[in-house]
């Protein structure tokens, strides 16, 4: 009310570190020529075939059931992962046991093992005869070459992701905030739902996010288990290189944009909620 | 067994009461003691170092009573285990007569406070001060409404009505830690304990946060121990304090029984400044250089060399004649309305700090002391 002709927000903040204008263009052309420079080719070569070659591309039963069996498998495994690294994230953090170290630095190896190793050794596990397969197998369940061995891959690889997104904020929840909510008579499980779960959704979302996106992308190591039979447990990143190899290249690019944004619109989404969840639990 | 916590309500629905301005439950004079919390030889080790030796401690119903002590005395982990928070080696806590050592913490009925307030940053101020009446058994659980009026009323305790939708973010130290005030007294505990609660903020919001604990003790009469490695705040806020030194309790009393009487050298020593001088102890006085020094107990038996221990106001500056020591001034500086001075006693013999009203000495000017009084102890 003092200063009515106040800008409420000012693209400039007064700042001590001076050079905005250089370091915000550098920021920007970095981010342009590594990101967007590569996504607006691909946009480039998939706009050839017109707005109507697009849809026509993703109206094709054999790429829409990919395009399906991609995502919403992400999308369970991305939950499953969440949910699995939330708890290896914990008891890595939480519990101290002989060789935590060890288990500790395990988890990543699904970053480090070249994707396709990754797929050969799930394969060979999960196959009929391999030795979780055999197992399987008895009870009826086949994994290898169905969308079960495709989940298994993802959960696989975007694990890391939801371990390494919560473990940090795991590590500084405040125990003073736990004996509190237990001296005001909380149970264990009161204290952990109320008190100590909420202020860990923004990781846990971005674990899931990272998980997810991980998923969507991820090639080497899903093929070899997939079997890869169209319509059942062909994924859309496996369609994409068949296109190629035919020589299609537009219609590989159409696919490829039909992903990016469906990929696009889910992150974002994610990323929504994550901003309202931070503003909800008070981290203004 | 201990009441159970459904009983404990029900007393401590009056005790909110009475914060409502319906007069006091407690007359802060004629009641007769009675014992809230006794602790019986309670022993405690952490890896290898004890923290708590053999400890006995009577809290009495109503009380404030304040844990004195340096840091690493102990004073924190006993009022943890009296939460419990931690668990004793050996010994025993009892509740108004009820062995509560084993009871886990969620059944103890206690309110805790900590240093660094420990408040719910996701839940709004309201919801951090409901969170135990909405975490008891549905059973045992008050209405949506009453709870509210309840948050509504310890909102206006603290002294912060209006502000039941903010987040802990947006207060300021002294307000945290008003809620979390609040949020321990909402569950209308048996004993309220806090752990240097005051230990955060700086020092005139912590100066009228002792004066606003105070007042807020003495409407409600809860029974409360509180932390502190602060003198004056112990000295200010206690009825009664105890002094701990490396796991056990060197004294407890009232703030004038322990400033008169200390029990020890080392209770002496933390209650204020004091300074140190060889004596001789003979026939139940002391002398000083060979002149006796008034006014001294001296317990029985005591004979030889003794150190006496002497406040800085029981020094007197005086004629060189007439003078138990003598030295020279180094500095002279006011104080709150008193005359500090520093005197050498020579070359590697300890400097004097005096409390002194009058006029200002120059520096290298030879003056002799008087002492009018000090301690010594067995």
């Amino acid at each position: 009310m003092t200063e009515p002709n106040r800008p409420r927000w000012r693209f400039r903040q007064p700042s001590v570190i001076p050079g905005f204008g250089l370091t915000f263009g550098y920021a920007l052309t970095c981010l342009c020529l590594i990101v967007l420079l590569p996504l607006a080719a691909l946009v480039w070569r998939a706009s050839g075939l017109g707005l109507s070659g697009i849809v026509d591309v993703a109206r094709d039963p054999r790429v829409a059931s990919a395009l399906r069996l991609s995502f919403g498998v992400s999308l369970a495994a991305a939950l499953t992962a969440s949910v699995f690294g939330f708890l290896v994230a914990w008891v890595l953090t939480r519990y101290r046991f002989p060789g935590r170290r060890i288990v500790d630095a395990a988890v990543d190896l699904p970053f480090a093992l070249p994707t396709a190793v990754a797929g050969i050794a799930l394969a060979s596990l999960y196959a009929p005869t391999g030795l979780v397969g055999a197992q399987l197998a008895r009870v009826g369940i086949q994994a290898a070459y169905t969308p079960l061995g495709i989940f298994i891959a993802m959960v696989f690889i975007g694990l890391p992701f939801a371990v390494r997104t919560v473990q940090p904020l795991i590590a500084e929840i405040d125990k003073e905030v736990e004996e509190a909510s237990a001296t005001l008579g909380a149970s264990r499980r009161a204290t952990l739902v109320k008190v100590v779960l909420p202020p860990l959704i923004p990781a846990v979302l971005t674990g899931f996010a990272l998980a997810f996106a991980r998923g969507v992308g991820e090639y080497g190591s899903i093929i070899f288990i997939a079997g890869n039979l169209p319509y059942v447990s062909e994924i859309a990143p496996l369609l994409i290189v068949i296109k190629l190899s035919e020589y299609d290249y537009a219609g590989a690019a159409a696919i490829a944009t039909i992903m990016l944004g469906i990929s696009f619109l889910t992150l974002l989404a994610i990323n929504l909620i994550q901003a309202w969840s931070r503003r909800r639990f008070g981290y203004v | 067994m201990l009441a159970s916590p459904e009983t404990d309500a029900v007393s401590g629905d009056a005790k909110t009461g009475d914060a409502r301005g319906r007069g006091p439950l407690r007359p802060s004079t004629a009641v007769r003691p009675s014992t809230a919390i006794r602790i019986e030889g309670l022993s405690k080790t952490f890896d290898t170092a004890a923290v708590l030796h053999d400890f006995d401690l009577d809290v009495r119903a109503g009380e404030l009573l304040g844990l004195l002590g340096p840091s690493g005395s102990g004073k924190t982990t006993l009022l943890r285990i009296i939460a419990g928070l931690d668990f004793p080696d050996r010994g025993r806590v009892l509740f108004g007569g009820d062995d509560a050592t084993g009871l886990p913490v969620q059944q103890r009925a206690v309110g805790f406070v900590f240093q660094h307030y420990a408040l719910f940053k996701h839940m709004s101020v309201a919801d951090n001060i409901a969170y135990g009446l909405n975490a008891r058994k549905r059973a045992d659980r008050p209405s949506g409404t009453e709870i509210r009026r309840r948050v509504g009323d310890l909102l206006d305790l603290i002294k912060l009505s209006g502000f039941g939708d903010r987040y802990p973010s947006q207060l300021s130290g002294g307000q945290r830690q008003r809620v979390a005030l609040a949020r321990a007294l909402a569950v209308e505990p048996r004993v309220l304990l806090l752990d240097e609660p005051f230990g955060a903020l700086d020092a005139q919001v912590r100066k009228d946060l002792r004066r606003w604990l105070r007042e807020i003790h003495d409407r409600t009469g809860q029974t409360t121990i509180f932390v502190t490695h602060d003198q004056d705040e112990a000295l200010e806020l206690s009825d009664r304090v105890a002094v701990l030194d490396r796991g056990r309790l060197e004294q407890v009393g009232t703030p004038d029984e322990v400033q008169d009487s200390p029990a020890s050298a080392t209770v002496l020593k933390f209650l204020g400044d004091a300074v140190e001088v060889e004596a001789i102890a003979e026939g139940g006085s002391v002398r000083v250089e060979g002149h006796p020094v008034p006014g001294i107990d001296v317990p029985p038996g005591l004979i030889g060399p003794v150190k006496l221990y002497v406040r800085p106001w029981q020094i007197q500056l005086t004629e060189p004649a007439s003078a138990h020591l003598h030295g020279t001034v180094r500095a002279s500086y006011r104080s709150q309305g008193r005359q500090r001075i520093e005197v050498e006693r020579g070359p590697g013999r300890p400097l004097l700090v005096e409390d002194f009203d009058g006029e200002r000495y120059a520096a290298g000017r030879p003056v002799g002391l008087r002492i009018v009084g000090g301690y010594v102890f067995a």
